[in-house]
Formats: C-alpha cells, sequence, structure tokens
C-alpha cells in the first residue's frame, strides 16, 4: 500500500493532485438518495461519491476534518463574505483524518456535501429524508426521473426511490 | 532516470533566443493561479449514473433531476465569483444539450449547479457532459 507522506501544512489542492496521480479511483457501489424539505416540489436527489474522493478518504492522512468545512460554509453564509480567509487554518494545516472505512466515508460525505438540515433530522418525519442505498436500487431508467420520491414503504420494499 | 521531487522556484526566465530574442520571465505564481483548480467528465444519461469518468476536486456529483446537476468541491474556491464553462452532447434526438447555471443555483464557493436543456427547452441529460473552473482557492 502506498503511504502518505506528511501532509499537515500541505495545500489541500496538491495533496488532491498527489492523490490523482498515485491513487487507483474508487467506485463505490452506494449513493444518498435525499429529499429537501425546503424544496418538495422537485424530485428527490441522487449524490454519488467520487472514485478520486473516496480513494483519498480510504487512503487516510489526505481529507481535512469534516467540521472544517462546516465552518467554511459558516463563513460564507456570513452577510460581510467577501473571500475565503480561514482556507490554511481549516484546510491546510489542519491536521488530516486518518483512513476511512467506505461507510464512514459516505457518512462524511454527507455531512459534507448534502444540507444539514436534511441530514441533522433525517428520520424525524412521516418518512425518511434521505436513505443509503446501492445503485442498482435505484430505478432502471431515467424515463421518469423527475417523478423519483424516497419510497414511503421503504423498509418492506427492495426499491430506494 | 526521471527523478521525481519538488523544484521550488518564483519566477520562469526564458532567452526566447528561437522566437523574438528577448528575455520573458513569468510567475510562478501566474502559473498557479492560472491553472485549472476543477474539472470532470460525466456520462449524464444512465440511471445509475451520472458515472464519473473523470474528474479532479470533486467529492460528489448530486443528479438533482432530468439536467440538473451539482458538483461540489474537494477544495472550495476563494469566493463564488471563479469561472465556469461546460459543454454537453448533440445526439440527433433531443439535439443540442447547452448547460447554464442551474435557475435553483444560489451561487458558492463550495459547489456549482448547472441544467441542460435541449433544443425542445426541456431539461435534459446529454449523453456526455464535461466541466472545468478556474480560479483562486481558499
Amino acid at each position: 500500500m502506498i503511504e502518505t507522506p506528511e501532509f499537515q501544512g500541505t495545500h489541500l489542492w496538491e495533496r488532491l493532485c498527489w492523490a490523482k496521480e498515485k491513487l487507483e479511483p474508487y467506485r463505490s457501489e452506494y449513493c444518498i438518495v435525499w429529499e429537501d424539505p425546503n424544496d418538495m416540489e422537485n424530485p428527490a436527489k441522487v449524490t454519488h461519491p467520487d472514485p478520486n474522493w473516496m480513494a483519498c478518504a480510504l487512503q487516510g492522512g489526505i481529507l481535512p476534518p469534516v467540521q472544517s468545512y462546516w465552518e467554511l460554509k459558516k463563513d460564507e453564509n456570513k452577510p460581510d463574505f467577501v473571500k475565503h480567509t480561514r482556507g490554511p487554518e481549516l484546510l491546510h494545516n489542519m491536521k488530516p483524518i486518518g483512513p476511512m472505512t467506505e461507510e464512514e466515508a459516505i457518512e462524511y460525505l454527507i455531512m459534507k456535501d448534502i444540507p444539514e438540515h436534511v441530514w441533522r433530522d433525517w428520520d424525524k418525519s412521516n418518512k425518511p429524508k434521505m436513505v443509503i442505498c446501492k445503485k442498482d436500487q435505484l430505478p432502471g431508467t431515467r424515463e421518469w426521473r423527475n417523478a423519483w420520491q424516497i419510497s414511503e414503504d421503504l423498509v418492506i420494499k427492495e426499491e430506494a426511490a | 532516470m526521471v527523478a521525481h521531487g519538488t523544484i521550488a522556484f518564483d519566477t520562469l526566465t526564458t532567452s526566447d533566443q528561437v522566437n523574438t530574442g528577448t528575455e520573458k520571465s513569468l510567475d510562478t505564481s501566474y502559473l498557479y493561479n492560472g491553472s485549472i483548480k476543477a474539472y470532470g467528465h460525466h456520462s449524464g444519461d444512465s440511471p445509475t449514473t451520472a458515472t464519473m469518468n473523470d474528474k479532479f476536486n470533486v467529492s460528489s456529483l448530486a443528479d438533482n433531476g432530468n439536467g440538473d446537476i451539482t458538483y461540489t468541491w474537494t477544495n472550495a474556491f476563494n469566493n463564488e465569483y471563479y469561472s465556469a464553462s461546460g459543454m454537453s452532447t448533440e445526439d440527433g434526438t433531443i439535439g443540442y444539450v447547452s448547460l447554464y447555471y442551474s435557475r435553483s443555483y444560489t451561487r458558492s464557493a463550495a459547489n456549482l449547479r448547472l441544467q441542460g436543456i435541449d433544443n425542445g427547452d426541456s431539461f435534459d441529460d446529454g449523453a456526455f457532459t464535461s466541466f472545468m473552473c478556474v480560479g483562486a482557492l481558499a
């Protein structure tokens, strides 16, 4: 297995360049189906992990803690935001997190890329707002893509959307 | 034999003898800041999908519906005003698919949301979609 260099203090983008060259992309069979309660007019969304990103997550020593992304999001949401000034502190100089399992990586990705109001209370309504499923559980064609919703009887049906 | 390692330099200089004979210099930061910071190519019309053929600096792709995609960055941009360009396909059936910023997109340093519209004015996934982005990073 390739050993990750000591990357704390190295620009995150440079780490991604290293990973692109050294690591084999990992194609997860999982995806995340989710519905935004603030946007119920639209169909369920499906988030797919990027294989290069998955390779970084599984390798360890490359990605910052997910809390760094939350802090960046807070900064960007401030009314006087002009540009990020805490990139070095939060992304490049922060100690990278260690290797994750595929399950941990998917959970990290949910907390990074899906709105907090979706994943924080994902099971606090009449039906789940979010579900992790295998890609082969998605409908077989996109013909009715804009009608995809999370099934209300998810527990007893195999299809996720 | 190829040696791997790091060369640290701030300026590249050429005598440019072959062309003008006038010495020219280029700041290394200009090269860094002008390079493409994120790119990707995927197959858009597969259900299981959005098969990722190749990407860089992307943590995930969200399929929001027909012709509606969000790419989220691993290393966010410095602000929301980075530049992006993208293209999709023309297949003779649905016609050309053009890419735009999604109507639902709130500009963000952390992600990019694009929509594809075909020449029948419908949201549509092209057979292939690609994009690239330049700008300063956080």
